[in-house]
């Protein structure tokens, strides 16, 4: 009886844990909205916010990196490399890190 | 007969072949200088078309026309008729590279607003159909209300019909584009680019499947965390190993036949003042001009087949992460490199740089890399003082006290930068936000003309200080004159004597807390026209003939000079490494004071940052010397 009771507790905390896990997995993924450095190589996003200074934002913009601005992400192993209006766009890390995106997996 | 001269102003953005389009329209009538009171290159050139001289003004790159960095400022002065020293555009020419023209459309639509008499040059068309792109010029005419004109700037190709456009350009009628971006900031870059989305929409036609570049995947290999400054530094090393082995042979051609004019010369001359004058001073101050002319041109030659090629972008998006923290950014990593050769060129390199707090850090900085004059002086200091100790089997005393220097000196560098960075010349470091140029093959004629260009800027404004200071040098050596045609002195009595041996004498109290003596004083005040000389005025003080053993037996009488009187050794041990650690640091180098004072914007502004580094490369040279003399005293080096 014991055993049976325990194989059902751990069943349930596997359920609830898998569970959890979905949850944080579909949040994660339907997420409205994440940074460029939390993208991944081959996706496209939709640039939302530009949470840098006001000169940073306004270069970004000169460069096709604006408010509404759909963007791909060519690598991120070295910062980000963006495919901005089919030309090639490098930032850092922490530049990728102040951008919020709607982001549209490959 | 000629009109009026008709004012056009070339704009782009970086990496658009506005440059190329600038020397393919002006040729070599080209004048380089500063705007005023900033350092930002102003390249102006002109041509004569159908009688009308036309003259242009190529303004930096930049990607809009908000006043933000200082280059972005000259432009948008420019565009605005309230520059300083810039008389009022009749035309623009707004320069587009056609393989990016959805981005290069947001600055020409800024500049079309402005309802000026406007040229659109489509530049680049020829790479459209590797790009899979073709564009619609009449449709693109159309939508922008503008002249647009298809070019091939590195083959000259529409270059003709640019001229053509231009000298018609006042009777055409303005673009009508207007308001595009009279909303919020933030919405105004969204309704700009919607706008161009409906002209690309129009004008453009791709192929399908051509968003991915094939030049992804050499990036991927190039922008690696790993791979990428590793293969930057091996290209920095084949590239600085040929340009010594090419650029050390022509300077000592080009010394050699300077030096065999100086023997006709002896031979037709009497022996003189004149003949000395013609001989050490002007053919020396010649010299002293023509021996970075190679190492300019061939470090230019590299620097603009990076450029050209679209790797220098990729270099500095690498190297950043490594310059960032000392304050610098990845451009600066060439000009720092090029210092271990020579500051004079790589001075200039920092052009490439296009912040200006960045920039004039890294020029106040660059002299402190060792560069291969210090080498003689090293070599001099090292073979006489430290003792040939074989450590490990592997490396000597002297091998490892060289690599020092050279170490000491990178240090010193990389520090001086963080603290300029953080004190006089602070600033916000501005986030790393790069353009990746598409890769293309350099054109050899652009670059010659760049090449040209600078080799040009060198001779003209820094080369003539240095020959005028070579000169003055010569005669302070020279003169007052210890003996008389009939009762000449030595050699060594004339620079005892003369205006440079007495200046010698006059700073002895300085160098004594370093335990040198006035002859190291005469010896480090001629060093000043070059570092080298350091080694052939102590040959003279020492009287010692100059031939291919000079380094040995200077060394040597070095080592076994005594102090008349007590018979104690002139110059102890601590002494010399006190006096290695002063020529690490100091800038003892009238050519590199002459290129800081023009590359920091001339005139006095230019000279107040030259004397500012002379004078803490000083302060930190003597305070090094001093510690490092007690230092070795206290171990008994003495």
């Amino acid at each position: 009886m014991n055993l049976l009771r325990l194989w059902k507790s751990w069943r349930a905390t596997k359920a609830a844990r898998v569970t959890q896990e979905r949850v944080m997995l579909d949040a994660a993924l339907c997420a409205p909205s994440c940074t460029l450095a939390a993208c991944f190589a081959g996706d496209r996003a939709t640039v939302r916010q530009l949470q840098c200074t006001k000169a940073d934002a306004m270069r970004l913009r000169s460069l096709g990196v604006y408010e509404g601005a759909k963007v791909g992400i060519v690598d991120r192993r070295n910062g980000v490399l963006l495919d901005v209006c089919g030309s090639r766009l490098a930032l850092d890390a922490t530049m990728a890190g102040a951008i919020v995106v709607d982001p549209t997996p490959a | 007969m000629t009109r009026p001269t008709l004012r056009v102003a070339l704009i782009g953005n970086p990496n658009c072949g506005k440059s190329t389009l600038f020397n393919a329209l002006t040729g070599r009538r080209q004048k380089v200088a500063n705007f005023p009171g900033v350092t930002v290159e102003r390249v102006e050139g002109s041509y004569v078309h159908e009688g009308t001289t036309v003259s242009v003004l190529d303004l930096p790159g930049t990607y809009s026309l908000s006043p933000d960095a200082p280059d972005e400022v000259i432009t948008y002065d420019v565009v605005h008729d309230r520059a300083d020293g810039v008389a009022p555009v009749d035309v623009f020419v707004v320069v587009l590279d056609a393989e990016n023209l959805e981005r290069n459309l947001y600055l020409a639509t800024e500049v079309l607003e402005l309802g000026r008499p406007t040229v659109v040059v489509l530049n680049r068309v020829d790479r459209l159909p590797l790009a899979g792109m073709k564009v619609d010029v009449v449709e693109l005419i159309h939508a922008l209300g503008a002249i647009v004109v298809p070019t091939v700037a590195t083959t000259q190709e529409g270059v003709e019909r640019v001229r053509h456009c231009i000298a018609r350009a006042l009777d055409v009628p303005q673009s009508q584009l207007r308001n595009q971006g009279a909303v919020a900031e933030e919405y105004r870059a969204e309704r700009r680019y919607e706008w161009i989305a409906a002209v690309m929409a129009r004008t453009v036609t791709r192929e399908a499947g051509t968003r991915t570049r094939p030049s992804d995947r050499v990036d991927a290999v190039l922008l690696h965390r790993v791979w990428g400054p590793l293969i930057f530094v091996a290209v920095m090393a084949i590239a600085f190993q040929a340009l010594f082995l090419v650029a050390t042979p022509l300077a000592t051609v080009l010394q050699s036949a300077l030096g065999s004019l100086s023997d006709v010369l002896r031979g037709l001359l009497p022996a003189g003042d004149f003949q000395s004058l013609l001989i050490d001073g002007v053919l020396g101050g010649v010299g002293s001009v023509v021996v970075f002319v190679p190492q300019i041109a061939l470090l230019f030659l590299f620097i603009g087949a990076l450029e050209d090629s679209g790797y220098l972008s990729r270099a500095a998006f690498v190297m950043d992460r490594f310059m960032r923290p000392l304050g610098l950014q990845g451009k600066s990593f060439i000009p720092l490199l090029s210092g271990y050769a020579c500051a004079v060129p790589a001075i200039m390199a920092t052009r490439t740089i296009p912040q200006t707090k960045e920039r004039l850090a890294t020029i106040m900085v660059v002299p402190l890399m060792s560069c291969s004059a210090r080498l003689p002086v090293y070599a001099l200091l090292i073979s006489a003082f430290v003792p040939a100790v074989t450590i490990g089997h592997v490396i000597t005393l002297q091998g490892l006290a060289l690599l020092a220097m050279y170490l000491f000196g990178t240090v010193a560098a990389l520090a001086a930068a963080a603290v300029f960075r953080r004190t006089l010349l602070r600033s916000d470091t501005r986030a790393l936000i790069i353009e990746m140029p598409a890769y293309a093959k350099p054109t050899m004629r652009v670059l010659l003309t760049t090449v040209w260009q600078r080799v040009s800027v060198f001779l003209q404004r820094a080369g003539t200080v240095i020959f005028a200071i070579s000169v003055i040098l010569w005669a302070m050596g020279r003169y007052p004159q210890a003996g008389t045609p009939s009762a000449p002195v030595s050699e060594e009595a004339q620079l005892t004597q003369s205006a440079l041996g007495q200046v010698g004498h006059a700073v002895e109290p300085l160098v004594r807390p370093l335990g040198l003596d006035w002859k190291i004083g005469v010896a480090m005040v001629a060093s000043f026209a070059a570092r080298e000389v350091f080694v052939s005025t102590m040959a003279t003080m020492y009287g010692v003939p100059q031939h291919e053993t000079v380094h040995t037996e200077l060394a040597a009488r070095l080592r076994d000079a005594r102090a008349p009187g007590t018979g104690r050794p002139t110059y102890t041990r601590a002494a010399a490494f006190g006096l290695l650690a002063f020529y690490v640091f100091a800038l003892m180098c009238t050519s590199t004071i002459a290129v800081t004072v023009r590359e920091t914007g001339g005139g006095w502004q230019g000279a107040r940052w030259a004397s500012l580094q002379f004078s803490y490369m000083l302060v930190l040279a003597w305070g090094s010397a001093f510690v490092v003399y007690r230092i070795a005293l206290a171990l008994g080096a003495g």
